[in-house]
């Protein structure tokens, strides 16, 4: 830099006058130099944000499985809003006061929902002058008055279009923030578990995000290779989950599981509408979903892109009405890439096996998987007139579980967890490969994607107990094995 | 009760002088940044961080996870297209013609890769279209990713953004219910908020604002649902409450320009006057908008500080003369500005191009302003019916009919426009506010 004595003439003007306009006209001139007219916003022409991060109202998983503590009841678990770091402050993790989160349940096939569960939540600020704090000291109880900010929930089970209120004023787990905060959280989480009326138990707040995998894999469709593989992308993070254990007869269709044992389960999320135009058809106000998950993967193994959104607010009983969705069940295009890029042959369409898996549920009268496993058909109680393909994770809740769980599910013998509904510890991703490529209908695990996407197991153990959700990490997950914890 | 300046500049001798020296700064620095704006290569980033296959998760992974995307796979058509689409909605508050530019290149190399059925690009190339003012072009784009995709929400915000512009309010409010009704989230309930706040139904516009602020999922959102509350609240003469909802805002987003400009509205309305300037002046060095630099120079004006109101007015010159060069249609603050501190002629020329474009009220409420400034009421009354032929409640646009009845000699209406616009926002211009109530003193006979 030249020093200030050896200016030109002309720069010295230059700079007296930005000097006397004061710092804020030379930061106009400088700014200036960057705007050319007609590319600006205007206070006339708004631009109001146009695809919208929602990861409140967003589904990532969707869990069923018979409880091995508990065999006689099913736990259904759903979650939201993922990658959550842990050291989420000053904005913790909440659950939307907007939203209606629902656990939907069919079990007569015919994919629409027959039991539904719903979690409404309420927040609220002890200190209303300190809305800035979470909690304004050490918090040792859900109750404590160092907790600011808390939300508490309604749980409502609707059947037959008619809704009951089972459990009002629930409080939900806080965002864990940190262990000066919340010396002992795993009490927090335990005062957070209640007693369901009639059966079962309800759970709700952040936990360990129980997904693992290395979603890499995928960019296959967007032309990656499986090169990189092994790092869990999911590793170190919270969500927000709902939980629920359930009595099974209060599932089954006729409140017999002995006879009708198969249950379809998906999640969903609901906002409330607006009516703007004067259309005659005025519905605009009415809660709409927005957001649905039954089957992990289903957005990568099988929707198309275009068809995301639509997919998003179908009821499962309007899925087979998209015919473009069924015919990328039919004729998926991973197999095919993955021919391309491993020369691993990509099994012949129409791929009535896939159609088992995510529409129909497995039964020898559905198609070439030759099991009679988590199809509605296999419920003696069911119309068969009225069941419909629809996608829904679908559960036998007959199948007894498995004491040591295999990772790889139904494909690997162990038919207790995915596809016949999921288990924590189910590895949906390396299934799923599989599956696509062919497995479950000749029954091998093809050799050459064995690896699958390296990421076998979550990087840490799942409880023994509902909610069987990890505790909320504490650490930073950029920050490495050494990094202090937060406060 | 006005405060005095912290800091009184000293007076300026050379202020021709200066403002040359201003505009030829300004031309050679914009010559040069237009020169250059080739997409940039996307230098070496940071490294990669976890990034999840599905393109919904796209928008909140941030802009440089999405360079590094799409340098890990260079073939993806829908990265691209979502990295163009995050740069247009990051342009949207820096206003850096370079940062459109390079949203263009990625939505351009999307289409290159998947020119058929691409909704991504789509929507970008119609968000684009629309930040550059190209409402035709922009409505084009948004009905190719509508039959792309007849489901997806966002096709049918490019559509009603459109529409709004081009005055075609039924059209634009079909879009929204469409846009709603698919997704009732942060951006289809702004949406919706704004239909109401064309149509004069503020009430319901807050309640709408309000929700899309519960919904918003990301800090952008946030920023944009605090901006228009505190706007809502200020036009309804709640200064207060406008200076606290920008507050909010700036809590999440320290150097958001719109809520600067907010809570610098907000705080000129009570009589902060030096820290509604600190905050036009903080709002400027983030973007540089016409709307800003109007705003500060009539604030400035308002208290007599012709020199500091001339140091914003020479940059809007600069601006104007940079529009004229590259060909661009007028926006509403560079037609009101000449309207008002230039040639109301040329303001007239430039409004006439700029309803052509987009007949929409606020640009029809411009050309009337203009129309009237260059002595053309009869004219200037038909244009200020149609910018309020919505029954928006806007203080500016009745003041502005208000004064043109008192041109043509018809106080009673005049009167009624007048007090109005007072009623609506005692405070809504530092300018014509005092004006107004000037004029309803002299029709009053009041001394």
């Amino acid at each position: 830099m030249k020093s200030n004595s050896a200016r030109p003439r002309s720069r010295r003007v230059l700079n007296q006058s930005l000097l006397v306009l004061g710092a804020g006209a030379l930061a106009t001139g400088l700014a200036a130099f960057t705007l050319a007219p007609g590319v600006s916003s205007a206070s006339s022409h708004r631009e109001a944000p146009l695809i919208a991060g929602d990861p409140r109202a967003d589904n990532t998983d969707v869990y069923a499985y018979t409880s091995l503590d508990r065999p006689d009841s099913v736990t259904l678990l759903a979650n939201w809003i993922p990658f959550e770091e842990p050291n989420g402050g000053p904005n913790f993790y909440a659950f939307g006061d907007d939203l209606r989160y629902n656990i939907k349940i069919d079990n007569n096939g015919d994919g629409d929902s027959d039991i539904t569960y719903t979690w409404r939540f309420r927040s609220s600020y002890r200190d209303d002058a300190n809305q800035f704090l979470y909690n304004t000291g050490q918090v040792t109880s859900l109750n404590d008055p160092d907790l600011n900010f808390r939300q508490v929930y309604d749980l409502v089970v609707t059947t037959g279009g008619k809704s009951t209120v089972l459990l009002s004023g629930v409080p939900a787990a806080p965002s864990r923030v940190g262990p000066a905060s919340m010396p002992d959280y795993a009490a927090l989480r335990n005062q957070a578990v209640r007693n369901v009326p009639g059966g079962g138990q309800t759970f709700a707040g952040q936990a360990e995000d129980p997904f693992f995998a290395d979603l890499r894999v995928f960019d296959l469709l967007y032309g990656g290779n499986l090169s990189e593989r092994g790092q869990d992308t999911l590793a170190g993070y919270n969500v927000n989950s709902v939980a629920l254990q359930i009595p099974k007869k209060a599932l089954a269709l006729k409140g017999n599981p002995g006879r009708n044992p198969v249950i379809g389960v998906w999640s969903t999320t609901d906002r409330q509408g607006v009516q703007v135009s004067d259309s005659r058809d005025k519905h605009g106000d009415k809660w709409k979903q927005v957001s649905r998950l039954g089957n992990p993967l289903v957005n990568e193994v099988v929707v198309p892109l275009k068809y995301k959104d639509a997919f998003n607010t179908l009821n499962p009983d309007q899925d087979r009405t998209v015919q473009p969705v069924v015919d990328k069940v039919l004729d998926p295009i991973l197999p095919k890439l993955i021919q391309q890029v491993y020369g691993i042959p990509a099994p012949a369409a129409p791929r009535r096996d896939l159609f088992e898996i995510y529409l129909t549920g497995i039964c020898k009268a559905c198609g070439p998987i030759q099991a009679d496993l988590n199809a509605h058909r296999l419920n003696k109680d069911a119309n068969l007139k009225k069941i419909v393909p629809a996608e829904e994770l679908r559960l036998n809740m007959a199948v007894p579980p498995t004491t040591s769980p295999n990772r790889y599910g139904v494909l690997a013998g162990d038919l207790a967890g995915f596809p016949n509904g999921r288990r924590l510890t189910d590895d949906v991703i390396d299934i799923s490969l599989q599956a696509v490529e062919g497995a479950a209908q000749t029954g091998r695990l093809v050799p050459a994607l064995a690896g699958g996407d390296q990421v076998d197991t979550n990087e840490v153990p799942f409880g023994t107990s509902f909610p069987y959700l990890a505790l909320p990490h504490t650490k930073s997950v950029n920050s490495g094995p050494n990094a202090p914890e937060k406060r | 009760m006005h405060r005095p300046e912290e800091n009184p500049a000293p007076a300026i001798r050379h202020r021709r002088h200066l403002r040359n020296t201003a505009i030829a700064v300004a031309l050679g620095a914009v010559m040069f940044t237009v020169g250059a704006v080739a997409l940039s290569p996307n230098g070496p980033g940071p490294r990669e961080s976890s990034t999840t296959a599905s393109a919904t998760s796209a928008q909140t992974r941030g802009i440089e996870g999405l360079r590094a995307r799409v340098k890990r796979l260079p073939k993806d058509p829908v990265s691209w297209a979502d990295l163009g689409l995050a740069l247009v909605q990051q342009a949207r508050t820096t206003a850096d013609q370079s940062t459109y530019a390079q949203a263009e290149g990625a939505l351009r190399r999307s289409l290159a890769l998947q020119p058929a059925e691409n909704l991504h690009a789509e929507i970008g190339m119609g968000a684009l279209a629309a930040a550059r003012h190209r409402f035709r072009d922009a409505l084009t784009w948004a009905r190719k990713a509508v039959a792309t995709s007849p489901a997806t929400p966002a096709s049918y915000g490019v559509l009603a953004d459109a529409h709004t512009q081009l005055g075609q309010y039924e059209e634009a409010e079909n879009a929204v219910q469409k846009m709603a009704d698919l997704r009732p989230d942060s951006a289809s309930l702004a949406r919706a908020s704004y239909v109401f706040e064309l149509r004069g139904e503020t009430a319901r516009a807050k309640t709408l604002m309000a929700r899309a602020l519960r919904a918003a999922g990301t800090p952008g959102e946030r920023a944009f649902a605090h901006t228009h509350l505190s706007s809502l609240a200020l036009e309804s003469g709640d200064a207060a409450a406008a200076e606290r909802q920008a507050q909010a805002g700036l809590a999440i987003t320290p150097r958001d320009a719109g809520l600067l400009e907010a809570r610098a509205k907000a705080r000129a309305a009570q009589g902060e006057t030096g820290q509604a300037v600190a905050d036009y002046t903080a709002a400027i060095a983030a973007a540089p908008l016409p709307q800003y630099l109007l705003g500060l120079g009539e604030l400035q004006q308002s208290h007599g500080n012709r020199e500091q109101a001339e140091a914003q007015y020479a940059v809007l010159r600069a601006q104007e003369t940079l529009r004229r060069a590259t060909g661009a249609p007028a926006d509403v603050d560079a037609i009101l500005f000449e309207a008002d501190h230039g040639d109301p002629r040329q303001a007239v020329t430039m409004a006439e191009a700029a309803v052509r474009e987009r007949p929409f009220i606020a640009v029809h409420d411009a050309y009337a302003w203009a129309l009237h400034r260059a002595g053309r009421d009869e004219e200037a009354l038909a244009e200020a019916e149609r910018a309020l032929t919505l029954g928006t409640r806007s203080a500016l646009f009745r003041y502005h009919r208000g004064a043109i009845h008192q041109a043509l000699g018809d106080t009673t209406a005049a009167l009624h426009d007048l007090e109005q616009a007072l009623a609506i926002d005692p405070s809504f211009h530092p300018l014509h506010a005092p004006a107004a109530r000037a004029a309803i003193r002299r029709i009053d006979g009041t001394p």
